[in-house]
């Protein structure tokens, strides 16, 4: 009996009129937890009860602590007939469970009912005494911290990163079980809600055990998703990387400011975490007996899913044949063979983070992902979700093999996802290949290896990410590899995509931009096996497409490189939709891109001609125009210019010197690729004019806008206070029946971009602003029907101090560097920023031996259609050539700060920031991204995830505002409910936070429509940075900053 | 290609206070659109009227789901369901509660019932405001009426309590609630020429003399005992039963004539119109008294603005008075009362006279 669950029922207010005749309510509460119920008295006539109850003690395990919601029920007492229910509410209690986040619940919930939506608030207290069990074999993981955030925690150090986790728990789905016919549309939504409540409960708790095992002590870059599969059931599954956190003392994070790595910067020099005294050795056993829960039967149940589960269609590719070609030979280095020692032993060494601690992350291969086409069957036995372990377990070992075949021993930026279409399922996956330092990975090296053991090493550059990881002679796909142009010693491929963020270390030209692919393939309707091998046929098409797309779409903004890359194919009964989006940057350690050339098939024909060079003309102004508005100055330029001053000269030399030895290699590059001379786009394919016709309809984002789906803008600093989160979401209707793919595709283009139109036009108030994390999510509800979701954040930023801020930084990287970069801003913004970063970093890691890594989305291998792969690579090495010809030598260094209007803007906010002040209200503004930092504060406590399920059902459509209004509400009902769950816990923020389900579902010819959201983040407390006091809890004031677009 | 579903939800509402106006204004979407393409700084942004559009909607959403809290303006303060900054659900609320003070004047006076909220499609066409503006504004003062009318203490201070509105336009639905519920006519062709503004003015100065409240503490009390609800919004009625005693001014000879060689000694020589004044004095002296002594009819006091109109500002007037001529001719008929020895009512006399010499003065205009 390890823990005693109390609670208390205050008061509640704003309720709706239950009874009509004395346009009253007479209101009691029944609090329920597991199987023990209490109810509050009957409070008669009143509309604003105040229950003031006993508290409700309910003693239970801390496993049921950790599976079950508390739920509380607000009902209407009626003496004759049923008892009305108002609505409920569901606390998890979760974040009570660990003593380092919150202590009590406390705060008015907003009473939710499935078919009214919220009808009125009810205030709650809720405490936990927890007794400490010593019990060996316990099936609770307490105390285990979970967070959404992918990069350590901005107020905790990461003593150890053990790795992967992952698990799945399936059950059948309420809404189709037979019950359901006999029961009301909100019992059967509340038995879901419930139910899946329980299920997240029960996953996090498996996932806490296996923490646990490891040795950890937190869960880091959490994603738990949802799989409604209908008839089959539920599937709730999530994966996460395992951590052993300290918490760093008040004072150590006092910079929390520019995100992400400050806790990781004190890595070096903090004393040796708990863990460090388990020897290796017992750690490893520990490991390796524990994450692969499932290797000792992983075999014969992969057998049993093949022949059992036939139906289950393995997609063309699996095998790590293909374009990946074959693995990284033996040249590699020494460090390395540790490393892939300490990461082998896991079963997977996969990390979901997407930002890590300097000198964590030595070398980037490329994307790797891998999908698989599957046929639902019913879940028969939930206690064994075996099929969809295995499911997992094959995309994974996919994924492994892509990333050993670019010579890369794990895979960092993971994510998995499926789209479901009636029975045919696409499981995904994705991630970057990526060379790790191993020093994060062993038991207690981070410790042993203390101060002066790391200056040994060589210090990494801070483009060692670059480099490429495998090797040069062997390459896994077709590459054109240059010097590094920033270290001229490694070698560095054409282009770089990957799925994390822009590490902090690397140094780019100029700002980066959102980059989307989006492509719509029409496919035959059909049933079972035959539908998923359409499905199957057709999914490298487009995976190909879109990795076309988004390389002519780079290479038009002059960049060289994409993070933060995440490509969503979506099933529907008549049609596939693909979606890709990234951050474009330009990585000054990789070459200059080159232009695209437009090429007409018949020549001599002069009209045709005309056209080619119409078309050639708009692209190179497109390109030029591009490189102005995101202020890209290529570094290379002021290197060349003679005489220019380059800070340090010993660095200086040595550029000078790789500089001529890489213009030989250059040359040499070039004539072996000789024949063929330019990427050439030839109008008269279509498949070109559509790329063509993609290029140059996406506009360019308003003047004083910025867009990026990664956690910061390249280029951005200076952030204000002001931000603003939201959700929008878009459902199209297709209206004609005779759509040709490139109809459809336009269609799906002009959807994509009018609501980023719209996106612009709305928060237009904010300028100058960066909408940041960027996340579309698309999806095909009905056949006809295309929805697209958009969540992310505007923030605002000042404008003007962009050189001197960015000349801070360097000297605050740095650590004295010389003031007169000042007078250099062109190098400045490569150069100079980079060098100082780099010292810094030199002192954790390095190794600089690496040739280092580029790469692409090669991995998407799939065998069959190795010919059609072949020349896409071909294409993609002759861009590559092209980059090298065409590198652009105008550059103007005025640019770098546009002069828009930002003394405007600048004192519009400032008058609207000093009006939030007055009138205090009782109600916490809390603030919501889904970035894992606010800018202008410091986060000092993390108090727990919020992972949260609704439905909303309602079958008074057109009452409701349509389709439209019903969702609208909706969705603010969502965040009311997630703001008020994070002021209980007596927090003002939520970070990282994603809604990652949107399933809406109408019936206007039966005035229905259903929905479900899951949104999930991490809730924390912040204070400002100017503030002394470590105490927020009401913060009125916070409004002004908070106050977005008006 | 029809979009189906359309909608966008910030953490922090946002409301484009241009947008609010338009929807409070009562403009179709289809209309808003229109207005907002041509209006200023769009061309900056380049947008399309499809974006447009879309934000119209959504906004126009946002203001539908919030009007209901509007109703009731302290609900919004601690409402879960959208996060507004304090300042701007006070602009907010200002907003939906500021009215058009031509749709005012067509409805001051009238009962807030059913049958006046019928005819405002009359109304709508006459000022031309939009029907939707003006059922708006009417069902604002209903409300307002309707919450006060049951509540105790100053009605200004109530009408600020309960719905959070500045201190002029509390004072000014105070003025709306009072002339609703006393019926003062206010629709006659005579008086038309005043604008609510004039009203609200002479509303304010009644409710601050003329009702329960207005008396000191001690009267408050015993109001109190006496359990008199609407002590702001109804004339103080033993008041209105002395104001009988003022008629001695005009039936008494003596008092008359002196009360005017007093007034006339004091005037001479200071004014154009004299003469006017000596001839008429007798008749305005008699009118004013005669207004006030007729006030227990509750009949009178709907008549009260037009016989103020028709009894004195018209024949001054039509003898082309100046407004200051006008001050100094009633500072000085005030006064000269308190000289009248047999006169013993000047308490009364000066809680009547104050508060209409302020009127006339207020309403003395072309």
């Amino acid at each position: 009996m390890p823990g005693k669950l109390k609670a208390k029922i205050v008061a509640g207010r704003h309720l709706p009129v239950m009874d009509r005749a004395s346009d009253l309510t007479d209101a009691f509460v029944e609090v329920k937890f597991g199987n023990t119920t209490f109810k509050t008295d009957v409070y008669p006539k009143c509309l604003n009860p105040q229950w003031n109850s006993e508290w409700f003690k309910f003693e239970v395990d801390d496993e049921d602590l950790q599976d079950e919601p508390l739920q509380i029920t607000v009902l209407d007492h009626d003496t004759y007939s049923a008892n009305d229910a108002i609505g409920k509410v569901y606390i998890d209690i979760d974040p009570l469970l660990c003593s380092e986040a919150a202590s009590v619940i406390s705060g008015w919930f907003p009473i939710y009912d499935t078919i009214h939506g919220i009808r009125g608030e009810i205030n709650v207290l809720v405490k936990v005494d927890l007794f400490n069990d010593l019990n060996r074999f316990r099936q609770s993981s307490c105390g285990v911290k979970f967070f959404c955030t992918t990069s350590i925690p901005l107020c905790y150090r990461a003593a150890m990163v053990h790795g992967f986790v992952e698990e799945l728990v399936v059950n059948e789905d309420p809404e189709y079980q037979w019950i359901d016919r006999i029961r009301t549309p909100r019992a059967s939504n509340e038995a879901r809600q419930r139910l899946i409540s329980l299920m997240s409960g029960e996953l996090q708790r498996k996932i806490g055990l296996k923490v646990l095992e490891m040795g950890g002590n937190a869960v880091v870059g959490y994603l738990q998703c949802f799989d409604l599969e209908g008839e089959s059931g539920i599937v709730v599954r999530a994966i996460g990387t395992a951590c052993t956190l300290d918490k760093l003392s008040a004072g150590a994070n006092a910079n929390a400011y520019t995100h992400p790595n400050t806790a990781p910067a004190s890595n070096a020099c903090n004393s040796p975490s708990k863990d460090s005294k388990e020897s290796p050795l017992a750690h490893g056993c520990r490991s390796t007996h524990n994450s692969p829960v499932h290797s000792t039967c992983s075999a014969q149940r992969l057998s049993q899913n093949f022949s059992v589960s036939v139906p289950t269609l393995i997609f063309a590719g699996m095998g790590s044949g293909g374009s990946v070609g074959k693995e990284a030979g033996p040249l590699k280095m020494l460090l390395r063979q540790q490393t892939q020692t300490a990461l082998e032993q896991r079963e997977f060494p996969f990390f979901t983070l997407t930002c890590f601690p300097p000198g964590f992350l030595v070398h980037v291969g490329g994307v790797v992902s891998a999908r698989s086409v599957k046929l639902l069957d019913r879940i028969h036995n939930p206690d064994e979700p075996e099929t969809r372990d295995a499911w997992w377990e094959e995309i994974r070992q996919e994924i492994k093999s892509h990333a050993k075949a670019l010579g890369c021993h794990a895979v960092v930026g993971y994510s998995e996802s499926t789209s479901i279409c009636e029975e045919v399922c696409i499981l995904s996956a994705a991630g970057t290949a990526a060379i790790l330092n191993p020093r994060y990975m062993r038991e207690g090296c981070l410790d042993i290896g203390s101060g002066d053991h790391r200056f040994d090493e060589p210090s990494p550059p801070s483009c060692g990410f670059c480099h490429i990881p495998y090797d040069e002679l062997n390459m896994p796909f077709p590459a054109q590899l240059t010097y590094c142009y920033q270290c001229r010693r490694q070698k560095v491929p054409d282009v770089l995509f990957t799925t994390i963020d822009l590490p902090t270390e690397a140094a780019v030209s100029g700002k980066g931009c959102l980059i989307q692919a989006r492509l719509c393939r029409l496919k035959k309707k059909a049933q079972g096996e035959v539908n998923a091998t359409s499905i199957s046929n057709l999914l490298p098409f487009m995976e190909y497409e879109l990795h076309t797309q988004l390389m002519n779409k780079l290479k038009l903004r002059s960049m060289n490189a994409l993070f933060g890359l995440r490509i969503q194919i979506s099933i529907g009964e008549n049609m596939l939709l693909g979606l890709a989006s990234a951050t474009g940057v330009y990585l000054s350690a990789l070459p200059t891109p080159g232009g695209i050339q437009i090429a007409g098939k018949a020549s001599g024909d002069l009209s045709n001609e005309q056209h080619v060079l119409s078309i050639q003309k708009r692209i190179n102004d497109a390109m030029a125009k591009n490189k102005e508005m995101y202020h890209i100055n290529p570094p290379e330029l002021s290197e060349e210019a003679a005489g220019s001053p380059i800070p340090e000269p010993k660095q200086r030399s040595r550029l000078f010197r790789s500089q001529s030895e890489s213009s030989d290699e250059l040359s040499e590059l070039d004539l072996s690729h000789g024949k063929k001379d330019a990427f050439v786009l030839e109008i008269d394919d279509t498949d070109a004019v559509e790329d063509i016709h993609s290029l140059l309809t996406d506009a360019p984002p308003p003047a004083g806008f910025y867009s990026c789906n990664t956690e910061v803008m390249p280029g951005v600093y200076n952030w204000t206070s002001g931000l603003q989160m939201f959700t929008s979401v878009r459902v199209l209707r297709l209206s004609n029946a005779n759509l040709t793919n490139q109809s459809l595709n336009k269609i799906f283009t002009d959807m994509c971009e009018n609501l980023l139109k719209s996106l612009y036009f709305k928060l237009r108030s904010m300028i100058p602003c960066c909408l940041c994390h960027v996340n579309f999510t698309v999806a095909v509800p009905e056949d006809e029907l295309i929805q697209v979701a958009v969540t992310a954040v505007a923030m605002s930023f000042d404008k003007e101090p962009i050189l001197e801020k960015l000349g801070d930084r360097a000297v605050f990287k740095g650590a004295g560097e010389n003031e007169d970069q000042l007078q250099f801003p062109m190098e400045l913004c490569a150069e100079s920023a980079s060098v100082a970063i780099s010292n810094l970093t030199a002192k954790f890691t390095g190794v600089p031996e690496y040739a280092g890594g580029p790469s692409r989305a090669t991995s998407v291998d799939y065998g069959s259609f190795a010919d059609r792969c072949s020349t896409w690579l071909e294409l993609i090495r002759l861009k590559a050539h092209t980059i090298r010809r065409g590198s652009v030598k105008t550059i103007s260094s005025s640019e770098r700060c546009s002069p828009l209007p930002e003394g405007r803007s600048r004192s519009l906010r400032s008058t609207r920031s000093s009006g939030g002040g007055g009138g205090g209200t009782a109600v916490t503004v809390v603030k919501m991204t889904p970035l894992s930092f606010l800018p202008g504060t410091r986060l000092i406590k993390y108090l727990g995830i919020i992972n949260m399920f609704f439905i909303r059902e309602t079958t008074s459509l057109r009452e409701e505002g349509g389709v439209s209004g019903f969702l609208h509400t909706f969705i603010a009902e969502v965040f009311a409910m997630v703001r008020a769950h994070v002021a209980a816990l007596g927090g003002n923020a939520v970070v990282s936070y994603s809604m990652k389900e949107c399933v809406f579902m109408e019936n206007p010819n039966k005035n229905q429509a259903q929905c479900l959201i899951n949104v999930s983040g991490d809730a924390v407390v912040f204070v400002r940075d100017t503030d002394q006091e470590a105490t927020p809890t009401l913060i009125h004031t916070s409004c002004g900053g908070t106050d977005g677009p008006t | 290609m029809a979009v189906e579903l359309d909608v966008f939800v910030g953490n922090t509402t946002i409301m484009d206070e241009e947008v609010y106006q338009l929807w409070l204004d009562g403009y179709t979407v289809n209309d808003a659109v229109k207005v907002r393409m041509v209006s200023e700084g769009m061309e900056e942004y380049e947008a399309s009227a499809e974006v447009v559009m879309s934000d119209t909607m959504d906004q126009y959403r946002t203001f539908q789901m919030c009007e209901r809290l509007l109703h009731n303006p302290t609900k919004l303060a601690n409402q879960l369901l959208f996060q507004i900054p304090p300042h701007r659900q006070a602009m907010l609320i200002e907003r939906y509660y500021t009215f058009d003070d031509v749709f005012v004047r067509e409805v001051l006076g009238k009962k807030l019932s059913k049958g006046t909220k019928k005819d405002l499609d009359d109304v709508s066409s006459k000022t031309g405001i939009t029907l939707k503006s003006c059922r708006r504004q009417f069902d604002n003062f209903k409300r307002v009426f309707k919450v006060v009318e049951e509540l105790k203490g100053p009605l200004v201070e109530n009408i600020r309590q309960n719905f959070i509105l500045s201190d002029k336009l509390a004072r000014d639905y105070a003025a709306i609630v009072f002339f609703a519920n006393n019926r003062f006519e206010t629709g006659k062709r005579k008086l038309q020429y005043l604008t609510f503004q004039d009203f609200a003015f002479c509303a304010g100065q009644l409710i601050k003399n003329w009702t329960v409240g207005a008396v000191g503490e001690s009267v408050f009390l015993y109001v109190l005992d006496n359990m008199v609800e609407d002590m702001d919004v109804d004339l103080d009625k033993e008041f209105l039963q002395d104001l009988k005693e003022l008629k001695i001014l005009i039936t008494d000879k003596d008092l008359l004539d002196q009360h005017k060689s007093l007034v006339c000694t004091a005037l001479r020589g200071k004014t154009k119109v004299y003469t006017e004044m000596e001839t008429n004095f007798k008749n305005l002296s008699r009118g004013l008294v005669n207004i006030a002594a007729k006030l227990t009819n509750t009949k009178d006091v709907r008549d009260f603005f037009i016989d103020l109109v028709e009894k004195f500002i018209e024949p001054c007037r039509s003898d082309r008075w100046a407004s200051a001529d006008m001050r100094l001719y009633l500072t000085h008929y005030t006064n000269s009362a308190h000289l009248l020895d047999t006169f013993k009512y000047q308490v009364v006399w000066d809680r009547y006279m104050g508060v209409i010499k302020s009127c006339i003065f207020k309403m003395y205009h072309d």
